[in-house]
């Protein structure tokens, strides 16, 4: 940027060529007075840098002088030379030096740093200023490249903030609005809980109602249960009724079996006996006649004993029905009484159950208004954070703004820097 | 009496026999005295015998003997030295009436007291009574009857009575020769007789009332085994009620309290006293049961022996009456009986007679040569036919040899055939031993024209026939030129006979233990096949297996793969018979079967059994003749018939390989199955020209076989052939009924029924 | 109605003149059948039965009384006209056919009926299974009776059960 640099650079080579010739004026002037003034007195017009002054070497007797003189004259005459020629190619540099300043100014003033400068004169000396305005240009190149990326940095980063900053603004007012709405909420929770605890209340009532009436029924199912009993304990009596029955059915059945074996006896001896009066002809007629009343009297019994067993088959069926019958009802009856069981275990556990019940409710009684209480303090709480939070609100909003204004500064600062063209 | 009752009883038999040796003894004895060479040692010796034997007879009861040998004593110590003849005479007949008195009375009666007397009366004087001595001895020409056969007696009245009506009834006995031997007698031919005096010492019993009660002690005897029996059960009963009364002393125990106490100890108590007492009771009568059961075995074997008349009744006359047979035909002959003594039950030695008669006869007439022939043939001019007797286990044995020309197989095949008795192939197969059972043959008689003395239609077929229905059996043996040799064998008693009980299906029924050679489980594995007959090697001997309910047309028939089986023997033929369960050998009462039965196959006896049933006694020689039958390949005439393709059906293995073997031995091919749904379907895979089917079968029966294979178009026309077991007519008709072509009912299985069946089904044969 | 009079007045009669005739009636194959009573020797139960090998079907077996073997005979079997069916309860009569002693079996036994001589008449003229052993035919106040020849019967029975020959003589 600064523009010295150029300068500094043409002061230098003039300097290191004056030095070595005021040294050397300096030594003659101690050796010959009067010439060595009069050359002196040409040499510090050379010093004062006017060339033009001569020594008359002719004038100068001592030899050495003049020879002095002589090169005095010749070196002011070099030197005007040389002053013509340096004249001449300062103003081929600067002219060079012009035209490159003025082709970087362009550059610069047209943001164009992507092309090389070119140099009007090849001058030599140039070369270390067009090599440093390059350098600059690079310099320059790179820095423009660099706030470029920055600009763009910034613009981005802004941007996040901004979104950063709309994002909070957007939470905080659906904070905002959530805490509202739970405080809300907290205040129907209150009035919920007032419910409940009504609600358990009753319960409780309902359950002590019912625990009554089951108590009731228990009772009911224990009457119910010893009728059973006394059933099948009737039952087991007749069983054993029906047992003793048919046990003397089958006496009766051996003792007419026994008296069936004896008729059929009876009934044999009387045909033999018939035969035997038979075979003694008409003696035996009377003994025959008597044989076949016998015979008849077997066969009468034969036919009773039949009768009889028909009976004893009958009371037999009978006995067995009566059996099936008693045993049925031992089955109901049990089977009642495992009912009775069931409903009793049932109707016990249906007490409990209610007992449980009842000291349920009471207990959520009692945790219901518990609730109310800690419900109000959530809910003053509540509306303390609102507060907060509306202020919060306000904060993040001014937050969003400032966002905004910086993302609208490191657009204007990228847009800026886009002018540089660097490639 | 000297001892008591048990000890004589013990030495009884013994005694019997040393007595019987010592008086041969002393009969030796006299008898050298008789011929003087009688020495002063010898005549101690005699006087030493006796009087041991009077000291034992004393010591045994034997009073009436003891008192003649007493007299007999006395009577050789007053022997005069040189005329003992008469003396020595009467002491001879005395030492022959003491063997008889061994089975009289002990007492001895009234006869030996007045040979007591009359040997006294000798002492005295030289000459006793001399009375009739011959009449004794024309007597016993029958057995007696009666426990003591004490032929000196002439207790003839009866005894001829009862027999020779009986006799009379069939052929004429043997002879009327007289028959003087006397069993036991030391001498056969000895005339000696007691000198009218008539021993006594027998109560006369009609042999048909002792028979009665023969058999009433059989039934005594099976009633006592019922006792058992029962008492047996009386004593499950007490064991049960000792349990019960257990369990009432219990209850009683647990009912006491305060108020019962009393009364529950009383209950105790008196259950206690009770069953002590009923086992007491108990035991006495198991007891008793067993120990009257002992003595009823007692009474029926002595009842048994009672019964047993010697054999010297009948045989003792053959002698006689066979010189006397020989003469006629212009023979000698020498005829000997040995075993005279051995006793049989009276119905055996009735029965006997004939059959001996004949056989005696069949001797004479065709056994013997001419005295010139068998002087030719280098025999001694009389030939000698030997009768001789013996008891070998429970059966008697009787043998009737000759040493004559023999019978020849050969001759006796060409008679067979030429009468038609036999076929010509029938002939051919014969074996030789065989050939000689031809004779026993109806209608076979060796002789062109029947003879003087046999062959009046009393042939050997009825010696054969007698025999048997005592459940006996006659074989004959013989070499040619040098003898022949009939043996009857026959039980010795019919009153009491030991038995293998077996049973087929629900009966039982009695084979005889002597033929029974021993029982076993029939491995199939060892029953082979020989020539068509299933056949089990038993003790190196092939027998054919039949199953006994099929032989004898009962159903039943072992469905077991290793049957039971009882290895029968019947002379050089057996059998092993399978039935269906052994119950054991056991001494039974052996009942006649009664007129009805009698003759009827199979059948000889009939036991009872303590459960009140019978057991039919089967007769061996029918089961194994039989058998032999059920068994005979008809392989004569098999070769020329066409070979069938045979399918046979039967559940039984046992009757399957029967059958098998039987048509195998026609000449068929037979497959076999093992039910009728096996049947069906192997009949699917093979082509089989028959069917023979069992009807009673699992799974699948006969009858509905035979309905499914004839409601089969492929099978309409292949035979069906029923065999079953079972003979009702009406499952004749179901068989018949059904489709079957012919039924055949298993008992009456025969190779010629068969083979006759086959060819009027299938047109085999030639 | 008429029956009990015409069966009393042979009664009267008999006892006058004419004897009458006792017969032991069972009843088989469905009917009425008597036999001469003189030849039952007693009635008894059927004991177990033990079957007879190789017996024709009419003889279904023995049993013991009072100690003698007995053969059954079933005349239904014989005659071929269906079988008894033999209970424990069946009654066997025992009855003496000439040497033969048999019991007889049938489906009941009547008892002894009295029919005199005079009254009976000659059987139909069937000779077809039973009429072939019918000697004659009564009637009682019960009915007709078939008079059976039993003697003729046993003896059939015999015969056809041991063949003629093989019986021992």
């Amino acid at each position: 940027m600064s523009t010295r640099d150029p300068f500094d650079v043409q002061q230098k080579p003039k300097a290191r060529a004056a030095a070595p010739r005021a040294a050397a004026a300096k030594r003659r002037n101690t050796v010959v007075g009067a010439d060595a003034a009069r050359i002196a007195v040409v040499l510090r017009g050379f010093a004062e840098g006017n060339y033009d002054g001569r020594v008359d070497a002719g004038a100068i007797d001592d030899p050495g002088l003049r020879a002095i003189a002589e090169a005095v004259n010749g070196a002011a005459s070099a030197v005007v030379e040389d002053l013509r020629q340096a004249h001449q190619r300062v103003q081929i540099v600067t002219a060079g030096i012009d035209e490159a300043i003025e082709a970087m100014i362009r550059l610069v003033i047209q943001g164009d740093l992507s092309g090389s400068l070119r140099a009007g004169s090849t001058d030599s000396a140039l070369t270390p200023l067009i090599a440093g305005i390059g350098q600059v240009m690079e310099t320059l190149k790179k820095f423009v490249t660099e706030t470029r990326e920055a600009a763009m940095q910034l613009s981005t980063s802004s941007a996040e903030v901004l979104a950063a900053a709309t994002q909070n603004e957007s939470s905080t007012s659906a904070q905002a609005s959530a805490i509202h709405e739970t405080t809300a909420t907290m205040e129907e929770l209150k009035g919920a809980s007032h419910q409940i605890a009504e609600n358990a209340q009753m319960v409780a009532a309902i359950a002590e109602q019912t625990l009554s009436g089951a108590k009731q029924g228990e009772g009911a199912i224990k009457a119910f249960m010893g009728s059973m009993e006394k059933v099948r304990h009737n039952a087991v009596e007749v069983d054993d009724a029906i047992a003793k029955l048919s046990k003397r059915v089958e006496r009766i059945g051996t003792v007419v079996e026994v008296i069936d074996e004896i008729a059929d006896r009876s009934d044999l001896l009387a045909l033999n006996a018939a035969l035997e009066g038979a075979k003694a002809g008409e003696a035996g007629r009377g003994f025959s006649i008597v044989a076949a009343e016998m015979r008849r009297l077997a066969e009468n019994v034969l036919e009773s004993t039949k009768e009889i067993k028909n009976l004893i088959t009958e009371i037999r069926e009978a006995t067995h029905a009566a059996k099936e019958a008693s045993d049925g009802n031992k089955r109901e009856a049990s089977e009642g009484e495992k009912l009775g069981g069931n409903a009793m275990a049932s109707v016990s556990g249906i007490l409990s159950g209610i007992q449980e019940t009842s000291d349920a409710a009471r207990v959520i009684h009692l945790a219901t208004q518990q609730q109310r209480t800690a419900t109000e303090q959530v809910v003053q709480s509540m509306s303390e954070i609102e507060e907060v939070t509306r202020q919060a609100q306000a904060g993040s909003k001014q937050a969003t703004g400032a966002a905004s204004e910086l993302t609208k500064l490191a657009e204007r600062l990228a847009e800026l820097v886009k002018r540089f063209k660097v490639e | 009496m000297g001892v008591s009752e048990e000890i004589r009883k013990k030495l009884l038999p013994r005694f019997r026999e040393t007595t019987a040796d010592r008086v041969e003894k002393i009969s030796g004895a006299l008898l050298e005295l008789e011929r003087g060479a009688g020495t002063p040692e010898a005549l101690d010796e005699l006087a030493r015998e006796l009087h041991t034997l009077k000291g034992e007879a004393r010591m045994m009861g034997f009073v009436g003997i003891s008192s003649v040998v007493h007299a007999a004593e006395d009577l050789l110590k007053a022997l005069p030295k040189d005329s003992p003849g008469e003396r020595l005479d009467a002491l001879l007949r005395a030492c022959g009436a003491i063997v008889p008195m061994l089975d009289a009375p002990a007492e001895g009666g009234d006869a030996a007291g007045k040979l007591a007397e009359s040997l006294r009366a000798l002492i005295a004087g030289p000459r006793g009574a001399p009375e009739g001595a011959a009449e004794v001895s024309t007597v016993a020409a029958s057995p007696a009857p009666g426990p003591s056969p004490s032929h000196a007696s002439s207790s003839a009245t009866a005894t001829t009575s009862t027999t020779t009506s009986t006799t009379s009834e069939r052929a004429a006995p043997a002879a009327p020769a007289p028959a003087p031997a006397r069993p036991a007698a030391p001498s056969p031919e000895a005339r000696l007789e007691l000198r009218g005096d008539k021993p006594a010492a027998s109560i006369r019993v009609d042999v048909d009332r002792l028979d009665e009660i023969a058999a009433l002690a059989g039934d005594v005897l099976v009633e006592g085994e019922r006792a058992i029996r029962r008492s047996r059960d009386l004593n499950a009963l007490f064991a049960r009620w000792g349990r019960l009364s257990d369990r009432v002393i219990a209850l009683a125990e647990r009912l006491r309290d305060a108020r019962t106490a009393r009364l529950v100890e009383q209950i105790e108590g008196d259950v206690h006293l009770l069953r002590s007492d009923t086992f007491r009771f108990a035991r006495a009568q198991t007891e008793a049961a067993s120990s009257s059961q002992a003595q009823f075995g007692m009474l029926a074997e002595r009842i048994g022996e009672a019964r047993l008349i010697p054999l010297s009744g009948v045989l003792a006359g053959f002698p006689l009456a066979a010189r006397d047979m020989a003469r006629e035909q212009g023979k000698e002959v020498e005829c000997v009986v040995r075993g005279g003594e051995t006793g049989v039950d009276k119905a055996i030695l009735l029965s006997l007679n004939d059959p001996l008669v004949h056989l005696v006869r069949n001797c004479v007439d065709h056994g013997l040569e001419t005295p010139a022939e068998r002087v030719q043939a280098g025999k001694p001019r009389a030939g000698k036919i030997v009768i001789s007797a013996r008891v070998d286990g429970d059966l008697l044995a009787v043998t009737v040899e000759d040493d004559g020309r023999g019978i020849s197989p050969q001759k006796v095949r060409a008679s067979a055939l030429r009468k038609g008795i036999i076929g010509e192939q029938q002939a051919a197969s014969l074996s030789a031993r065989n050939a000689l059972d031809l004779i026993f043959m109806a209608g076979f008689s060796t002789r062109e024209q029947a003879g003087e003395t046999s062959g009046r239609g009393v042939g050997l077929d009825v010696v054969r026939k007698r025999v048997t229905a005592l459940g006996g059996s006659v074989t004959v043996e013989s070499e040619v030129g040098k003898r022949t040799r009939f043996t009857l064998r026959m039980p010795q008693s019919l009153s009491l006979m030991k038995v293998l009980l077996v049973r087929i299906d629900e009966d039982v029924y009695g084979i005889p233990a002597v033929d029974v050679d021993s029982v076993g489980r029939l491995d199939p594995k060892e029953a082979t096949e020989v020539a068509g007959i299933r056949a089990v090697r038993y003790r190196g001997r092939l027998m054919p297996v039949v199953a006994l309910g099929p032989l004898l047309s009962l159903n039943g028939g072992p469905r077991s793969k290793r049957p039971l089986v009882a290895y029968v023997d019947h002379g050089s033929e057996g059998a092993a018979v399978v039935v269906d369960g052994l119950h054991g050998e056991r001494e039974v009462a052996v009942k006649a079967p009664g007129a009805f039965l009698k003759g009827m196959r199979f059948v000889t006896g009939a036991a009872a059994l303590e459960d009140g049933r019978v057991a039919l006694l089967l007769s061996t020689p029918d089961i194994v003749a039989a058998a032999r039958r059920l068994a005979s390949p008809a392989l004569a005439r098999g070769r020329d018939r066409r070979r069938l393709r045979v399918l046979l059906v039967d559940d039984s293995a046992i009757a399957r390989e029967a059958e098998a073997a039987l048509l195998r031995s026609l000449g068929h091919e037979v497959d076999e199955a093992v039910d009728g749904e096996d049947g069906w379907r192997k009949l699917q895979t093979g082509s089989y020209q028959l069917l023979v089917t069992d009807v009673q079968m699992p799974v699948l029966d006969g009858i509905d076989l035979t309905r499914r294979v004839k409601a089969t178009p492929r099978f309409v026309k292949l035979p069906i052939v029923i065999m079953s077991s079972l003979s009702a007519p009406e499952e004749r008709r179901r068989g018949v009924d059904a489709g079957a072509d012919a039924y055949i009912v298993k008992g009456e299985l025969e190779a010629e029924s068969l083979a006759a069946t086959l060819e009027r089904l299938c047109g085999v044969g030639a | 109605m008429a029956e009990p009079k015409e069966a009393q007045q042979p009664e009267s009669g008999a006892q006058a003149s004419a004897p009458e005739a006792w017969f032991f009636c069972l009843r088989l194959l469905g009917g009425r059948y008597a036999f001469e009573a003189p030849l039952v020797t007693e009635v008894v139960r059927l004991g177990p039965l033990t079957r007879l090998p190789a017996a024709p079907a009419f003889l279904p077996g023995v049993f013991t009384h009072r100690g003698e073997v007995l053969p059954v005979l079933d005349i239904a079997q014989l005659v071929g006209q269906g079988s008894v069916s033999l209970r424990p309860s069946t009654r066997a009569a025992i009855v003496h056919c000439g040497p033969w002693k048999v019991a007889v079996v049938s489906d009941s036994v009547e008892g002894l009926v009295a029919i005199p001589r005079r009254q009976l008449e000659p059987p139909p003229a069937e000779s077809s299974g039973v009429a072939e052993f019918l000697s004659a035919v009564g009637r009682d106040r019960a009915g007709a009776i078939a008079i059976l020849d039993l003697p003729r019967l046993v003896e059939t029975a015999r015969a056809r059960a041991v063949p003629a020959g093989s019986a021992a003589a």
